[in-house]
């Protein structure tokens, strides 16, 4: 069996299995987390905690995907997998970059966020908001304006020890709405969808590997219910919500009994940088009108 | 669940996380997994209910600290612990859990 190194969120990894589309990087003799092909139990002799698909005995965390593979996390850093005979390896992979990587990473005590990533004029804005609200489709928009891109749906949040918030980027793909397709740049060829309506697409071009400075956190939201665009800087507890209502996967941060930390992380980054909600207009033929927006915000004089 | 009783001694429940952001104390109920806020002197309040108070030693504190007559200070701190009480964000410290 081969072995592979990735780094993912900030996190360095040894794997068994290829992660793909996340990119490769040089042999770490000092990996964080370890994916291994290896035997998985059906259930935790002592879970503590159930639920449909997945159980928890505070120190590990089984997870169930019927037809493709069973997932265990241990301690936030070792991670088997069994996968059923037939199962596709996208599929697997599905699955263990979703919503197994999430345990592992509520596991290791870390912040992610479902969350799309700009840089946009030097300012590094994360976009937060219900499925749907166009996380993806924006971050397509601003590639396509030649923006750079660090994530198009999850990023790991860590505050440094200065007080500023870093944002440690997910892997070069969009996955976007269907309708969302005819606003990519012309190179950007899509790959075979994973979920219905999802397509895969690489933004490579655009895309920032390396951790960031985080100056911005945005909510999104829309006129379509006849509210006035523009922006509004939150605080205090509304300012916390966005971030902590934002977290991938959060049931998992509630089974893992990790909600404490979470909500502490979340209050910690609201203090520290700025965060907004964000009235978009809302309709394919005002996506210019919308992008221009955000420009003209970003380039407001400082107050 | 018992009534609040303004001459017991009451503490914050321990399942609380309570921390500042931008001046306002936000706070997350663990057990119920609710969130709330507070400001200004209602923050004073739940500082105070770190350690186990009555209604009466509240308002002494209050009173000292704030620009309030007594009687208004005890109304008002009254109706306040009473909300606490009943979003089970406080409970008698003599209670054993």
């Amino acid at each position: 069996m081969s072995t592979h190194f990735h780094v993912l969120h900030g996190v360095r990894i040894v794997s068994d299995l290829r992660l793909t589309d996340v990119p490769a990087s040089a042999p770490d003799p000092d990996p964080q987390v370890s994916i291994r092909i290896a035997t998985v139990p059906r259930r935790l002799a002592n879970a503590t905690c159930t639920l449909r698909s997945s159980q928890t005995d505070g120190e590990q965390w089984l997870f169930s995907a019927p037809g493709v593979a069973r997932y265990l996390v241990t301690a936030g850093n070792e991670i088997s997998i069994e996968a059923e005979h037939d199962a596709s390896e996208e599929a697997v992979m599905a699955f263990l970059l979703g919503t197994t990587w999430a345990a592992c990473c509520h596991q290791r005590g870390l912040l992610i966020m479902h969350a799309s990533v700009a840089l946009i004029d030097g300012h590094c804005v994360a976009f937060v908001g219900v499925s749907g609200a166009g996380k993806s489709t924006l971050a397509a928009l601003l590639a396509a304006r030649g923006h750079r891109i660090a994530s198009d749906d999850t990023c790991v949040l860590t505050l440094d020890g200065d007080g500023a918030v870093r944002v440690h980027p997910s892997f070069p793909r969009v996955k976007l709405w269907s309708d969302g397709l005819s606003i990519l740049p012309a190179e950007a060829a899509p790959t075979p969808a994973i979920q219905p309506g999802k397509f895969k697409i690489s933004i490579e071009n655009h895309w920032l590997s390396e951790s960031l400075r985080l100056h911005h956190v945005m909510e999104l939201a829309d006129d379509r219910n006849g509210a006035t665009t523009g922006f509004e800087t939150l605080s205090g507890l509304q300012a916390t919500l966005a971030v902590t209502t934002n977290t991938f996967r959060p049931r998992l941060v509630q089974l893992l009994g990790r909600q404490r930390e979470n909500f502490a992380m979340s209050a910690a980054v609201a203090k520290a940088i700025g965060v907004h909600r964000w009235c978009r207009p809302w309709g394919r033929d005002r996506q210019g009108e919308m992008i221009d927006m955000l420009s003209r915000w970003i380039q407001r004089p400082a107050r | 669940m018992n009534t609040y009783d303004p001459s017991e001694p009451v503490i914050r429940v321990v399942d609380i996380l309570s921390t500042e952001v931008n001046g306002q104390t936000v706070l997350l109920s663990i057990e119920q997994q609710k969130y709330f806020s507070m400001r200004t002197t209602s923050q004073r309040v739940w500082q105070l209910l770190e350690a186990p108070c009555t209604l009466a030693q509240i308002c002494e504190r209050l009173v000292e600290e704030y620009d309030v007559e007594p009687q208004a200070c005890e109304r008002e701190a009254e109706t306040f612990l009473r909300d606490l009480w009943e979003q089970r964000l406080i409970r008698s410290s003599d209670a054993t859990h």
